[in-house]
């Protein structure tokens, strides 16, 4: 957010307004002023204001009326050309008011860094509601007038039904918002626009895997792109699923479940007969909805898949266990693997189908304690703070839940918005009121000691609560890492060997071993085990983390031969990691007054070609290389760039900035209108 | 009780999550239920059942391992939670809230020895 949005969304900017008609200035500046907006100034024309920019007079937002008797040196586009130029594009927002003949010149202007354009009509309730649908607009998209701007543009692209332009707005959008499902489900309905209804499918279908808050706006525009009307859609489209795995040995079983789902109306039903089959199938595509599992499984059995399905998506998909006589620890792995519901066997047909929506249902609209905590975590999972605070705060009014569980709940959010310290507390109280050992409360707590570099203490939990559920390897592998850590390299060995016993072939084992192996300087072993594995972002976090936490505590030489270790083990393919662990080496050194060492470090990031941590790096060479403008190490550092301090979690920063739509949004085609306003200079 | 003011019910008793299958039969007069309980707190069970039952009736468990051969229920509410039309074969499924009958039983403490269920802490 800009502090120039903040100020509009408060009602604080100052306005100026150009060349209206006296009477229409007033108006207009009375109805900004009925909505608070303290200070709104009338200027003529463009020239008025271009001077009273030069002249440092500071305008927050500026309408300006269309007029066709442009003066030649300026007009409309070329007045944010102007902007750009003086400096002044991100310190003023810019709003059109324009008629139809005069719309040709807006994807140009979009371009240049517009904000909004409003309709030619001077009358009090049309400008109050244009005003309104701005706060909406500004509400909605959370002040990021990028998204705001788009939203403007996007109305024109409709209202001209400029289809293909409209898909390239919201292609070049989505490169800028990946993770914004918003964006994502506005993409969607371009491709149906433009007239590809597949491509708007696949998109509305992985939306409903990541935010089922979305299932009606997707499910009103399936049934466009399906051409179905909404009251044909099945239970599960209506509510965002689409493809589920049936795994079941005994075929009479395996046929109930068929004939529940397919009369709950899911597209793709997929059957396995046995564990590593149904493995071999998820591992190259995890995209799945729903998985109705057995738990006697032969080849990968089912504990075991159940642990690898959790690697690879934590909390979706829903999962319903079917099975009888579970052992206490088997019990208790099924609770903590978050799986919807367990049935009983033998199965009865009413009761398949009654559990199955059920479960849909609850994924999409939680109502019960269980499924209401299983949304809230589905939510951190997606990175989604906002959803899970809302929902968060409806589960802590819930009057059935208890204190403890309100509490962990809390903690959780705590946990995800950095605050460790608070988390512990608020799990500390929670561990004292729960009704038995709450394993949920007690592994938040390891993780938060963890966090706060406590390695001693969240060992000692760990280790409680392995013995309380033996069979989660994931656990193993984190208590395995703590012990690494604390020096405790026996006990390590141990737990990695049970880990092993659990399932040898779990990726998150592998990991684990890859980073022992690191952290011991076995740098070949490393690498070998590191490259089995498709993604190793997760093991250069937890190494970057740990040789964070060895400067801290003055072990520099340490936290250097680990990044020096990591570097060696991670595969010569994976370009982006090895710049951003060279990047953290370059910091170390500059932090230990070794310009030399840590200038090789940012050159061989040049060398690596393009990455995210690219611009970072450059600059950081630049300043380094002026090394005679700066006494020391910090003023390096602290200079045009704050944020350059090794970070205990990797985060690149996009050094480039962008107002609104400009360097964000390039029109396909130009306008001959706006070709005239361009060339008026 | 309407749906709604059994949404914003206030609950007595804390309610636990429950996971498993209760062993045994569900009867609403002397006709079957099929039932799939939700959650338990002392007195009270949630339960999503198949035919309803309508507020006021009494429904029974006949536990299949226990002791205690039935275990009576006053139903309090009942709200549809997935449409009527959603779904065809559960158009008469809907989410109960019962009332134990007897106040000498606490059902956290019956339920948690029940082999295949676990009460969430």
């Amino acid at each position: 957010m800009s502090e120039v949005m903040g100020k509009i969304s408060r009602c604080e900017a100052t306005i100026a307004i150009v060349g209206a008609a006296p009477t229409d200035s007033k108006r207009m500046a009375q109805t900004l002023m009925d909505k608070g907006f303290p200070k709104v100034t009338s200027l003529r024309d463009l020239p008025s204001l271009t001077s009273a920019i030069e002249s440092n007079k500071a305008f927050d937002w500026v309408f300006i009326c269309f007029s066709q008797s442009w003066k030649k040196r300026i007009n409309p586009i070329l007045f944010l050309e102007f902007l750009e130029k003086s400096g002044n594009l991100d310190k003023i927002r810019t709003s059109f008011i324009l008629n139809p003949s005069d719309s040709p010149c807006l994807k140009a202007a979009f371009e240049r860094g517009l904000f909004s354009w409003h309709p030619w009509d001077f009358n009090t309730t049309s400008m109050s509601e244009e005003w309104d649908e701005m706060a909406s607009a500004i509400k909605l998209h959370e002040e990021d007038e990028t998204l705001v701007a788009a939203q403007y543009l996007r109305k024109f692209l409709k209202n001209q039904r400029e289809f293909r332009e409209l898909l390239n707005l919201e292609t070049s959008l989505q490169k800028f918002y990946p993770d914004h499902h918003r964006q994502r489900l506005a993409l969607a309905n371009a491709h149906y626009l433009s007239g590809s209804p597949d491509t708007a499918k696949d998109i509305l279908e992985e939306l409903n895997l990541l935010n089922a808050d979305f299932a009606n706006e997707v499910n009103d525009l399936l049934v466009l792109c399906e051409d179905k009307s909404p009251e044909d859609l099945s239970f599960a489209r209506k509510n965002g699923f689409n493809k589920t795995i049936i795994i079941e040995k005994e075929s009479f079983s395996a046929q109930l479940i068929k004939k529940a789902v397919t009369e709950l109306g899911f597209n793709s039903v997929e059957t396995f007969t046995d564990g590593s089959s149904a493995w071999s199938h998820m591992e190259k595509k995890p995209r799945v909805d729903l998985i109705v599992m057995n738990w006697s499984l032969e080849g990968v059995s089912a504990l075991q898949l159940l642990q690898r399905i959790r690697n690879i998506c934590q909390t979706a998909p829903s999962i319903v266990v079917v099975g009888t006589g579970f052992n206490n620890d088997e019990a208790q792995l099924i609770r903590e693997m978050t799986v919807t519901r367990v049935m009983n066997q033998p199965l009865r047909y009413k009761q398949v189908l009654m559990t199955l929506a059920w479960a849909m249902k609850q994924k999409v609209q939680p109502t019960e304690i269980k499924t209401f905590e299983a949304r809230i975590e589905r939510a951190l999972d997606d990175g989604d703070l906002k959803t899970a605070s809302e929902f968060n705060i409806r589960y802590q009014k819930m009057s059935q839940a208890s204190e403890a569980r309100k509490s962990y709940m809390e903690a959780m959010i705590r946990y995800h918005q950095k605050d460790y310290e608070g988390a512990s507390k608020l799990l500390r109280e929670a561990a004292k009121t729960s009704r038995g050992t709450n394993i949920n409360i007690l592994n938040l707590l390891s993780k938060c000691l963890f966090r706060l570099n406590d390695y001693q203490a969240a060992g000692k939990i760990l280790e409680k609560i392995s013995s309380l559920s033996p069979q989660n390897l994931q656990r193993l592998c984190q208590l395995a890492k703590v012990q690494v850590t604390l020096g405790e390299e026996d006990k390590a060995n141990d737990k990695i060997k049970q880990a092993e016993a659990i399932d040898s072939e779990n990726n998150e084992l592998v990991a684990t071993k890859a980073e022992i192996a690191v952290y011991k300087g076995d740098t070949k072993e490393a690498s070998k085990l590191m490259s089995r594995l498709s993604s190793n972002d997760n093991i250069v976090r937890h190494l970057n983390n740990l040789a964070v936490f060895k400067i801290k505590s003055g072990d520099r030489e340490h936290a250097l031969r680990l990044y020096q270790d990591t570097l060696e083990s991670i595969p010569e393919d994976r370009i982006e990691l090895h710049s951003i662990v060279s990047y953290n080496l370059a910091l170390a050194y500059i932090k230990g007054n070794d310009r030399k060492e840590g200038l090789k470090y940012l050159e061989k990031i040049k060398d690596m070609g393009p990455s995210p941590i690219s611009p970072k790096a450059q600059s950081l060479l630049n300043r380094l290389k002026q090394t005679k403008r700066y006494k020391n190490a910090s003023e390096i550092l602290v200079a045009g760039d704050k944020s350059a301090s090794i970070q205990s979690d990797i985060e690149i920063e996009d050094e480039e900035k962008f107002t609104c739509l400009h360097k964000v949004y390039k029109p396909k085609t130009i306008t001959s209108y706006s070709k005239a306003l361009l060339g008026a200079s | 009780m309407s749906a709604n003011e059994a949404r914003e019910e206030k609950r007595q008793f804390i309610r636990y999550a429950i996971e498993g299958h209760v062993d045994g039969d569900w009867f609403n007069d002397d006709h079957p239920l099929e039932v799939m309980v939700v959650d338990v707190s002392s007195k009270g069970l949630g339960i999503l059942a198949q035919p309803s039952p309508r507020a006021g009736d009494k429904v029974t468990l006949n536990l299949e391992d226990n002791n205690l051969k039935s275990v009576a229920f006053i139903v309090k509410w009942c709200r549809h939670d997935i449409s009527p039309d959603d779904v065809p074969g559960l158009e008469d499924m809907k989410r109960c809230g019962l009332e134990l009958e007897s106040q000498d039983l606490d059902l956290v403490e019956l339920l948690k020895t029940h082999e295949g269920i676990h009460i969430e802490d």
